[in-house]
């Protein structure tokens, strides 16, 4: 791509970054590293809500896995969606009212431990690092198909850049990265999503029929199972896919950031609309690219799908429309990594370092260093991870992260809400088992482990791609063998009848004796 | 592309050079500073809606075979031309400076008018006017709080209404791949120059606007100084002082053609041109300026007539009217007089207004403050004129005794007390006497006290020959010698002297009084005359009052001096200028 | 006051729950239909061109936003219930 346009795809970067930073500091809100508490209204919310949750997975990873196999790609945008309703119904009130900035805030006020707080914050740690390969894979295909360069090259310049970005401060905190963004990214793909329909005079009709010669599946393009052959694997995707919100750190911390629980639901609907508006569109987009770029094509120039948009980008718009799309996308992926690293750098700076190490006596520079280390820590890991990715639908390596939180947080999560008998000894152990499930089961999966091209070159373990459905009864299980064999720390009726109504009204009543 | 990039610039100098050409008209310039109302928004819009217009006007085409064909686009293009139109500049900035309603009205005309040209792309071109209008309206508050955003801002956010443009362009025509191959060509010469050129008209206008406000800033200085050295001239006594000062003063500032100050009746100054035949000590004959006195209004002319004067030749030809007043009465008038009614702007009015304003709230604070210097010296002559009762009884009781055994003197110690106790009753109602009569007052009192004392107490009394024409305040060279007899010869039983010595030296007259007694107490000096001392009957509050009255009508250079001699005793000390001999008004009080 | 308050919550599990479980079955009937009735949903629904996989895919959205909305309702009245407890109680 020539230079010109390159330059045109940074500039445009450079100026939505420019407009986040003044639209954070019009706000007046402190480039604090943790989160800003009640300055943003529902709406605000679930715009910065959606900015974190649509990362290039959404975008990018699902427009790819619809051109390539229909239906079952739409799924995935399906399962994202739903999961909003469980992250509303059970968890969202009981979040907001317990915590302030971290979810080990949360689990500690029923369970207040430092060891409680150590295991929630490397869950929140692993489970950002996992969300953040696949950005970094998706940024470094990005970078590849712009300037022509290795993949392995373009992941080093990528994850350097952030790793800078992030650690020297240019984190500006804000949830107003996370706004902007998605304004850019739902104009943008509004505006694309247009082109596409009018490339078919508006028909759908005929989209579908070019759609149909544009697959070597044919007919069969609308149909399911292209991907999912196996009813398991399917069940299994979608069992994660729908609980694997809730136990998100990054998306679950944004609740802290509103006044009562009305903005809360509010902000949830809002970013549940947006979200499913947003998906709707990259429907339209993956069956664009298959229409009018075709699949051959596709499979070319990347047969991981992920870069399906910005190649229909450029099928209908040329260099110009690419460059903007990539930039869109870029966008994306700096915003999602802002959030990433934030929740992140709270859980080991704020849980950790403040809490356990500090024994809650560290002055707020200290814990800026730290995070800012945390921040430096995990980018290097993560460059090191994406470095190995090159082959994989970056949506698969999302849904892989959703399986860890499914079955690490969200077990714990319910169940410290809840389950009146679970003990703190139940929630470490349900955390513990359900991390290392999950981790070891992926690793053992067709993923890592494949014959050809996998990490480990030997036949998989487990045939699941997605371990969802062994790895989070495992998790629910932990929890509760860990609790019945518990025989120490219970708590009495009367405490969790207190902390139950706590979290359901934000009641607290401090009758010693009545 | 690099062509039309450079051919864009081009287009672009031409459209920055017209929109200099435009803010520098005055007519530009308000319009920047009209207060927000429908009217004027829609006013704005037209604006740049025609500023949008001459922009498409000054554009290029780009025709089938894709050359660019450089005419100027005033007629409706052919089918397959598209026109590459730098609107998007104008409507922008409409939006960012005036808001969503601006923005819009100056987008649905851009937009229209390119709707008429027809060509390639109609559709696209008329749409995306009105849109980024809106859209920069909606967003410009929520980037900005200053009155005009910044062109740093204006220049990120100008890169974006171009994309969109590009945008749909390519959602509305799909046919074929033509679209494609002209948005690749037109799309980033499009951004660069349209971000530059929104920049660059940003700072035009906020160039307009800070030489306004530059403006306003001097003007306001001017005036604030004006004000200050006005003052002064306020405060002089006599009218005709104060008129000149202030004719001066406003003629010098203001560079008017002439300024004139007039009582009610007639000219008190005139300064600048036409003073050959505004004489002073003239009528006043403007029916413009008894309308001034009769509505306490200021009065605004730009016709010769209005101001009659008699002379043909006269070179003034508007004027503006400023009445004074103090106390709800108008006691002056102040005229700024100018050689062409263009002269006068909405500054000198202004000024004018304010001035007025200020000049009478001055007068009525001086006259306010003169009031209470009267009032104070009025109460403190009451207090002096209280005879002291021991004095009184005293001196009753020397005439009764004297009364058989020297009749002769006890007549003239009784005629003596009369005398005293006239020149008291003068002391209440009048603030300044001749000095003559207060010698005379204090040879009263010291012959009542002589006798009182015979044999033990001298007193010396020297003046100087003339001292005619000398004023001093009544009843400050008695108490003095009241005090010294009082306190300092207390502890003396013979020998005690009181020197008074009155010397006219260069221009003053010095009154010294002198006692040989045991002098002020070390404590007390300092205090003497500063405050009432009021352990001692009357004899403490006497040289307080004196000073308080001479500093208050005299100035401080009269104050009192009052030290204790090296040889034993106390001297007093003062004195007052003769040369400014004072206006009858002020001796009779 | 407990009591008042653990019977609010108790009604408004009463609604919550069963929508929980009314969501995910929805939810999960689609992947399950797809296992046992293959050829049900590659069929044309009543919409030309969609099949009832589709149909049902699509639908997946309003039902979670419709959802939502119901919740909201429910919890507003919930909130508002709350108040009311609170400031008869610890006034």
């Amino acid at each position: 791509m020539n230079l010109t346009y390159f330059l045109f795809f940074i500039c445009i970067i450079v100026c939505t970054l420019i407009i986040t930073y003044w639209a954070a500091k019009r706000s007046n809100t402190a480039n604090r590293f943790y989160t800003a508490a009640g300055s943003l209204t529902g709406f605000q919310n679930g715009m910065a809500i959606a900015g974190d949750f649509i990362s290039a997975a959404s975008f990018l990873g699902i427009v790819g896995m619809i051109a390539i196999s229909g239906f079952d790609g739409f799924l995935y945008s399906i399962g994202f969606l739903v999961s909003y309703i469980v992250v509303l119904f059970l968890v969202a009130e009981p979040v907001h009212r317990l915590g302030k900035y971290s979810l080990g805030d949360v689990i500690c006020s029923r369970f207040p431990s430092n060891q409680m707080r150590l295991i929630m914050a490397i869950g929140a740690f692993i489970i950002s690092i996992l969300y953040m390969i696949p950005q970094l894979v998706a940024s470094g295909f990005l970078l590849r198909l712009l300037l022509d360069i290795d993949y392995s090259i373009s992941v080093l310049i990528i994850g350097g850049l952030m790793t800078i970005y992030v650690v020297f401060g240019g984190m500006v905190a804000t949830s107003w990265v996370q706004i902007v963004k998605t304004v850019v990214l739902m104009s943008g793909t509004f505006l694309l999503s247009l082109i596409v329909f009018s490339n078919f005079q508006w028909d759908i009709s005929s989209l579908v029929d070019r759609v149909k010669e544009g697959t070597p599946l044919g007919e069969d393009f609308f149909l399911p199972g292209h991907q999912f052959d196996n009813p398991i694997e399917f069940f299994s995707l979608q069992l994660a896919l729908v609980l694997g919100t809730a136990g998100l750190p990054h998306i679950l911390i944004r609740l802290f950031t509103v006044r009562n629980t009305l903005e809360v639901r509010r902000s949830l609907i809002s970013s549940t609309w947006i979200i499913g508006i947003f998906y709707l569109m990259t429907l339209v987009l993956g069956l664009g690219t298959v229409a009018l770029l075709g699949y051959e094509t596709l499979i070319a120039v990347d047969p991981t799908g992920n870069l399906a948009a910005p190649l229909l980008a450029r099928a209908v718009g040329g260099d110009f429309l690419l460059a903007f799309v990539s930039a869109i996308a870029f966008t994306t992926i700096v915003a999602v990594v802002a959030g990433l690293v934030i929740s992140a750098t709270t859980a080991f700076s704020h849980d950790i370092f403040h809490h356990i190490l500090k024994k809650g006596k560290s002055t707020e520079k200290e814990q800026l260093k730290a995070a800012r280390w945390t921040a430096l820590g995990i980018g290097l890991i993560s460059t090191l991870f994406a470095l190995q990715l090159e082959a994989i639908n970056v949506t698969f390596l999302v849904s892989l992260t959703f399986v860890v939180a499914a079955a690490s947080n969200f077990p714990v999560l319910i169940l410290t809400i809840y389950w009146k008998r679970f003990t703190q000894i139940g929630a470490i152990t349900g955390m513990v088992s359900g991390l290392l499930a999950s981790l070891l089961l992926v690793i053992l999966g067709p993923h890592i482990m494949n014959v050809d091209g996998g990490w480990i070159v030997r036949d998989s373990v487990i045939s699941l791609y997605n371990p969802g459905i062994i790895a989070i009864p495992i998790g629910f299980l932990g929890a509760y063998l860990g609790t019945i064999f518990s025989t120490k720390r219970k708590q009495s009726t009367e405490e969790f009848r207190q902390f139950y109504i706590q979290s359901q009204t934000g009641i607290t009543s401090r009758r010693e004796s009545s | 592309m690099k062509d039309l990039t450079i051919i864009l610039f081009e287009r672009l100098g031409l459209l920055l050079v017209i929109a200099f050409v435009l803010t520098r008209t005055p007519g530009f310039k308000s319009l920047l500073y009209r207060e927000f109302s429908l009217k004027m928004s829609l006013v704005h819009a037209l604006v740049f809606g025609i500023f949008g217009i001459a922009s498409t006007v000054t554009g290029i085409m780009i025709s089938e075979q894709g050359e660019i064909i450089h005419a100027f686009v005033i007629f409706p293009v052919a089918d397959g031309q598209l026109i590459v139109s730098l609107s998007l500049v104008a409507i922008v900035i409409a939006g960012l400076l005036g808001g969503p309603i601006v923005g819009l009205g100056a987008g649905l005309i851009a937009g229209i008018h390119l709707m008429f040209l027809g060509g390639v792309g109609w559709l696209a071109n008329g749409m995306v006017n009105p849109l980024t209008g809106l859209l920069a309206g909606m967003t410009a508050r929520f980037f900005s709080n200053e009155r005009v955003i910044s062109p740093l801002k204006a220049l990120f956010i100008g890169v974006f209404p171009p994309v969109l443009q590009m945008q749909l362009l390519l959602i509305i025509y799909t046919t074929g791949d033509n679209m494609v191959d002209i948005v690749d060509r037109i799309g980033l010469p499009l951004v660069l120059s349209n971000s530059i050129a929104i920049a660059i008209f940003t700072t035009m206008i906020r160039v307009v606007m800070k030489e306004q406000e530059n403006e306003a800033a001097i003007a306001t200085k001017q005036a604030l100084t004006i004000a200050e050295e006005a003052l002064p001239f306020l405060k002089k006594d006599s009218n005709k002082d104060v008129a000149n000062g202030l004719a001066n003063l406003l003629y010098e500032r203001l560079e008017l053609a002439a300024v004139s100050v007039t009582n009610k009746q007639e000219v008190l100054a005139h300064k600048g041109l036409g003073d050959k035949h505004h004489l002073i000590g003239e009528s006043i004959k403007t029916p413009l300026a008894f309308k001034a006195i009769e509505t306490k209004k200021m009065q605004v002319t730009y016709l010769k007539t209005d101001i009659s004067c008699e002379e043909e030749k006269c070179p003034l030809e508007a004027a503006i009217i400023i009445p004074i007043t103090e106390a709800e009465e108008v006691t002056n008038l102040i005229t700024f007089y100018f050689r062409k009614s263009q002269h006068i702007t909405p500054v000198e009015l202004m000024l004018a207004e304010g001035l007025g304003q200020f000049i009478s709230n001055q007068l009525t604070v001086l006259t306010t403050e003169k009031l209470k210097a009267h009032i104070r010296d009025a109460e403190l002559r009451n207090l002096q004129a209280q005879i002291n009762p021991h004095f009184l009884f005293n001196t009753l009781q020397l005439i009764a005794s004297l009364f058989r055994e020297d009749p002769t003197t006890a007549r003239h110690i009784t005629l003596q007390l009369a005398n005293y106790m006239r020149f008291n009753l003068r002391l209440v109602s009048k603030s300044l006497v001749e000095l003559e009569k207060e010698c005379e007052h204090v040879q009263a009192y010291t012959s009542i006290i002589q006798e009182r004392f015979r044999g033990r107490l001298q007193i010396d009394f020297m003046m100087p020959d003339d001292v005619s024409g000398i004023f001093i305040p009544p009843s400050t060279i008695q108490p003095l010698v009241e005090n010294a007899v009082q306190h300092g010869l207390k502890n003396v039983t013979d020998q005690a002297k009181v020197e008074i010595k009155m010397v006219k030296a260069d221009g003053e007259l010095s009154v010294t009084v002198r006692d040989n007694g045991s002098g002020f107490p070390k404590h007390i000096l300092p205090l003497v005359s500063h405050t009432p001392l009021v352990d001692n009957q009357n004899g403490g509050t006497g040289i307080y009052n004196v000073n308080q009255r001479l500093v208050h009508l005299i100035g401080e250079s009269a104050r009192l001096h009052i030290r204790n001699l090296s040889s034993g005793g106390s001297e007093v000390r003062f004195s007052i200028p003769i040369a400014n001999q004072l206006e009858e008004g002020q001796v009779s009080g | 006051m407990e009591e008042r308050i653990m019977d609010l919550i108790r009604e408004k599990k009463r609604v919550v729950a069963p929508a929980l479980v009314l969501v995910f079955i929805f939810y999960f009937m689609l992947p399950l239909s797809l296992l046992f009735f293959p050829d049900v949903m590659n069929q044309t629904s009543i919409i030309p061109g969609l099949t009832w996989a589709w149909l049902y895919g699509f639908l997946q959205i309003p039902m979670t936003l419709l959802m939502a909305w119901v919740y909201h309702l429910k919890a507003k009245q919930f909130d508002r219930k709350i108040e009311e407890i609170k400031r008869e109680e610890l006034s």
